[in-house]
């Protein structure tokens, strides 16, 4: 039934399906240092905007946001993950890869759930866009670094530059 | 004659009930994929923009991901219009004519089988599910836009908006808007585009209760017009026989015999 002009097309789809690039979920498994924190499509000043919790907060008073101050980020290769907080506590939960590989949904042993976009992912880096929703006109970057596995637990760096930031938002309907 | 039908004389009727009814499954699967995977079924737009981005970024394995996505969904396209052709020979043929509904059927009950049961969210998973979505969208454009002469195109709403568009302003000009052709056109289109509209609304509420569960509905929703294509053909069967009967039983009576 199926032709001779259509083998081609399957030969070119089982090439593709069999991949190529690396898998982002082999490339995420890492301990990740969060090296930068910008906001994106505000109308404030950047400079100005870090010093507040969150964007426009005073609009949009009803929703949870707050700062996470975080050492490092942990995905393991069995899909859980743990953040070290600055003031030594942590986060646990399962890290879940969505879409093509854009999506990266942290669900929190508490039953939190967290959403970026992968911006980029690749050997040594990896940027996060918190999407805070199109009514607050507000992307949180979040730049990270990859973390030698025998690296120090906690990074002078990071200690130096004072508290890189998550936003945690409240429980996915 | 029923919504499969695709002989030159199908009634507008048809082309309502085809765009009504494949339109809401359109957008129920469209709109659960982006719920339970982060991807669009039906934006084949977006996804051509999305693999230029990613080749721009050099990202290979989304790329190779997004190209597999739009072949799937070409490849549906494409077997739908291999069994709606010959379905075109005389006499059409029902079945030939369904099957790719059967296989869109199968496919969207297959993805509600595997997330409801085995799905352990990894990506491959994600991946490959969402493949089959597009396959089971490619299908059903294909046979839609085959089986109505390109007057039905289920997922294709830039387009449709674009020629809704232009409807509305054609139909502003009081010369034109007597014209039944513009008339069934705003109508399909208006239909198709409020259709799908619903059906995104049904997925998206129903998901939130059923999760994969919902892929079911999708399949039922297409097995309900399965099911109305065969009760239509039965009835016309009939109707044709005892149309034809008399000739039938003219040709084929035998000569009665003289008594003695």
């Amino acid at each position: 039934m199926i032709r001779a002009p259509w083998l081609p097309l399957f030969g070119f789809l089982h090439l593709f399906v069999l991949g190529c690039g690396e898998n982002p979920e082999d490339l995420i498994v890492s301990r990740w240092e969060e090296s930068t924190w910008v906001y994106e499509l505000i109308d404030r000043h950047p400079d100005e905007v870090r010093r507040v919790d969150g964007i426009r907060l005073d609009v949009f008073d009803e929703r949870s946001v707050t700062r996470h101050e975080a050492e490092y980020w942990n995905f393991r290769a069995d899909r859980t993950f743990e953040i070290q907080l600055k003031d030594g506590t942590k986060r646990t939960g399962r890290w879940r890869l969505k879409g093509r590989g854009h999506i990266l949904a942290l669900r929190y042993t508490s039953g939190e759930v967290e959403v970026y976009d992968v911006k980029e992912l690749s050997s040594d880096e990896l940027v996060l866009n918190f999407d805070m929703g199109m009514e607050i006109r507000g992307i949180a970057r979040l730049g990270f670094s990859r973390v030698a596995p025998d690296a120090p637990q906690v990074s002078s760096k990071v200690a130096e530059k004072g508290p890189p930031a998550g936003l945690k938002r409240g429980p996915a309907s | 004659m029923t919504v499969l039908s695709i002989t030159q004389n199908r009634s507008r009727i048809h082309d309502h009930l085809l765009g009504i009814s494949t339109a809401s499954v359109a957008g129920l699967v469209n709109v659960c994929s982006v719920m339970a995977f982060f991807a669009f079924a039906t934006n084949i737009t977006g996804h051509v923009a999305i693999f230029v981005e990613e080749l721009v970024k050099g990202h290979f394995h989304q790329l190779s991901v997004v190209a597999v996505w739009l072949l799937l969904f070409f490849l549906g396209a494409g077997l739908s219009n291999y069994f709606a052709y010959h379905a075109k020979e005389d006499p059409p043929s029902l079945v030939r004519s369904s099957i790719p509904l059967v296989a869109e059927l199968l496919l969207l009950a297959a993805v509600g089988l595997y997330g409801t049961l085995y799905y352990a969210e990894t990506l491959r998973e994600t991946e490959v599910l969402v493949g089959v979505l597009l396959l089971a969208m490619g299908l059903q454009n294909g046979l839609v836009a085959t089986i109505s002469g390109g007057v039905v195109k289920t997922t294709h709403l830039t387009g449709l908006l674009t020629d809704l568009g232009m409807e509305c302003a054609l139909f502003l000009r009081p010369a034109e808007r007597k014209s039944e052709a513009l008339r069934f056109k705003l109508t399909l289109h208006v239909l198709i585009l409020s259709f799908y509209a619903a059906g995104g609304l049904l997925g998206g509420l129903l998901f939130s209760y059923m999760r994969f569960g919902v892929f079911y509905v999708g399949s039922l929703m297409l097995l309900a017009v399965l099911v109305h294509a065969v009760v239509a053909a039965r009835a016309d069967g009939a109707r044709a026989l005892e149309e034809e009967a008399p000739f039938w039983l003219e040709r084929n009576r035998k000569p009665e015999r003289l008594s003695a």
